[in-house]
């Protein structure tokens, strides 16, 4: 049976959209196999797979205001790896106002995500930085949550709310919503500031923290030119490493729970 | 007297107080959230000091094996020069064996002129055979005609054209000696 995790943080720019690529794409190294649906308007994860929103006919907008669509239908596979994507586009800005009034909306997602929750080892759920309906929907979906924190101490905030979130969603919707994780992303070596950050999550998180931290590298950057993960384009970097150790340690808490 | 700041930590933020409260009225029951201990935390972060080492060795060896790579491209570059520069280079000449050459090239010239020569030569002797017979028909023509004196003229001027031709052939002859 698949899992499904949720990739979410209340603030932008922390790595949501990075580690869904790059984790999803180092647990295909390991013969799993991986669907990322990219949940964000923004549609950045779509782009960074080297596919342009506009011109996509099917996107997780249908899925969700479309209630005879089939999610089967939008999923793309990658021609050259082994990743499959649902991708996202701009009219999912407006996916509020068009579910607004419509009975279960916060579980739209969810029923959808059933049909195919099997063919798949891994979905993980792009979510937008926002708390609407989207992440709702993402929440009441998922089995877990994984949560970046970019170490600086704005991101406690967002998680704050996110957080809370969760657990609403775990009295009402979803209640065996879990937290996979919490991820110590863009840390910089240089500061002093990262440093006592990650030692605030350790100890504000404990053992909820993966041992692993994505240090922030240029290469991460580069990912949307190469329109692909990056094991794909700097497989020996640095960045590329994280990622996969970060995979192994999620296949080892895995095996650990079973 | 200037009013003492107070002590802002980030482990101090309020929020993180919060957080840690959300956490714990989320678990599970008896999974209840405790800082982690000190020895705990020791051993966390040399174990995350040990994995920056390990980073740092990574990088290491992979620019050393970059340096190497690029050593043995500049390596196989150089050897391919060297080579290109061997088959250019001029081979030693075997002067004995180019001169006996030589003579041979020489030789086959000369014979093939005079064979050209002696060609031209036939030519010229055939041609003055020809231009001969034609006077001497020319020649009968008049007499049968009756016209004696043009055929006398004719032959004198045949006469003429032989001794310019002996002339110009005792010429060469002397030319070629």
């Amino acid at each position: 049976m698949g899992k499904i995790i949720a990739v979410a943080q209340h603030k932008g720019g922390t790595g949501k959209t990075t580690t869904c690529l790059n984790l999803g794409a180092s647990l295909c190294d390991t013969g799993k196999t991986v669907l990322i649906i990219d949940l964000d308007p923004q549609a950045s994860l779509t782009v960074s797979v080297g596919i342009n929103p506009l011109q996509v006919k099917k996107s997780i907008h249908h899925v969700l205001v479309d209630p005879n669509s089939d999610i089967k239908d939008t999923i793309i596979q990658l021609p050259t790896l082994n990743l499959s994507v649902v991708p996202s586009h701009m009219d999912l800005a407006m996916v509020e106002s068009e579910l607004a009034g419509k009975i279960g909306r916060e579980k739209v997602l969810f029923k959808k995500l059933a049909a195919i929750k099997d063919d798949f080892d891994y979905i993980f759920i792009d979510c937008p930085p926002t708390l609407g309906l989207l992440v709702v929907n993402a929440l009441a979906s998922a089995d877990s949550v994984l949560i970046p924190i970019q170490c600086e101490p704005l991101t406690f905030y967002g998680v704050k709310h996110l957080l809370q979130i969760i657990n609403l969603i775990r009295e009402e919707v979803n209640p065996p919503l879990k937290i996979e994780g919490i991820l110590r992303t863009m840390y910089d070596r240089r500061t002093k500031l990262s440093e006592e950050v990650s030692e605030s999550i350790m100890q504000t998180f404990g053992d909820l923290v993966f041992s692993t931290i994505i240090y922030r590298h240029i290469k991460f950057a580069e990912g949307p030119v190469h329109e692909m993960p990056i094991n794909f384009y700097a497989s020996r970097s640095p960045g590329a490493l994280e990622y996969r150790e970060l995979a192994k340690e999620l296949l080892t808490h895995e095996t650990k729970k079973a | 007297m200037k009013p003492k700041k107070p002590d802002k930590s980030i482990s101090g933020m309020d929020v993180l107080k919060d957080i840690r409260g959300l956490l714990s009225a989320s678990r599970e029951p008896g999974t209840t959230i405790e800082p982690p201990s000190q020895e705990e935390n020791r051993l966390k972060n040399e174990l995350t000091g040990l994995r920056e080492h390990v980073r740092v060795y990574q990088e290491t060896v992979q620019k050393q094996q970059e340096q190497i790579r690029k050593m043995e491209r500049e390596y196989k570059d150089i050897t391919a020069e060297l080579d290109g520069y061997k088959k250019t280079a001029v081979r030693p000449l075997n002067q004995t064996a180019q001169v006996a050459e030589l003579r041979e090239d020489v030789e086959q010239l000369e014979a093939r002129k005079a064979e050209l020569t002696s060609a031209v030569s036939g030519i010229e002797e055939l041609l003055h055979l020809k231009v001969k017979e034609l006077l001497k028909r020319i020649v009968r023509l008049y007499q049968e005609s009756g016209q004696s004196d043009i055929a006398l003229d004719i032959r004198r001027t045949g006469n003429a054209l032989d001794d310019v031709d002996n002339f110009a052939r005792f010429l060469r002859e002397l030319i070629q000696q």
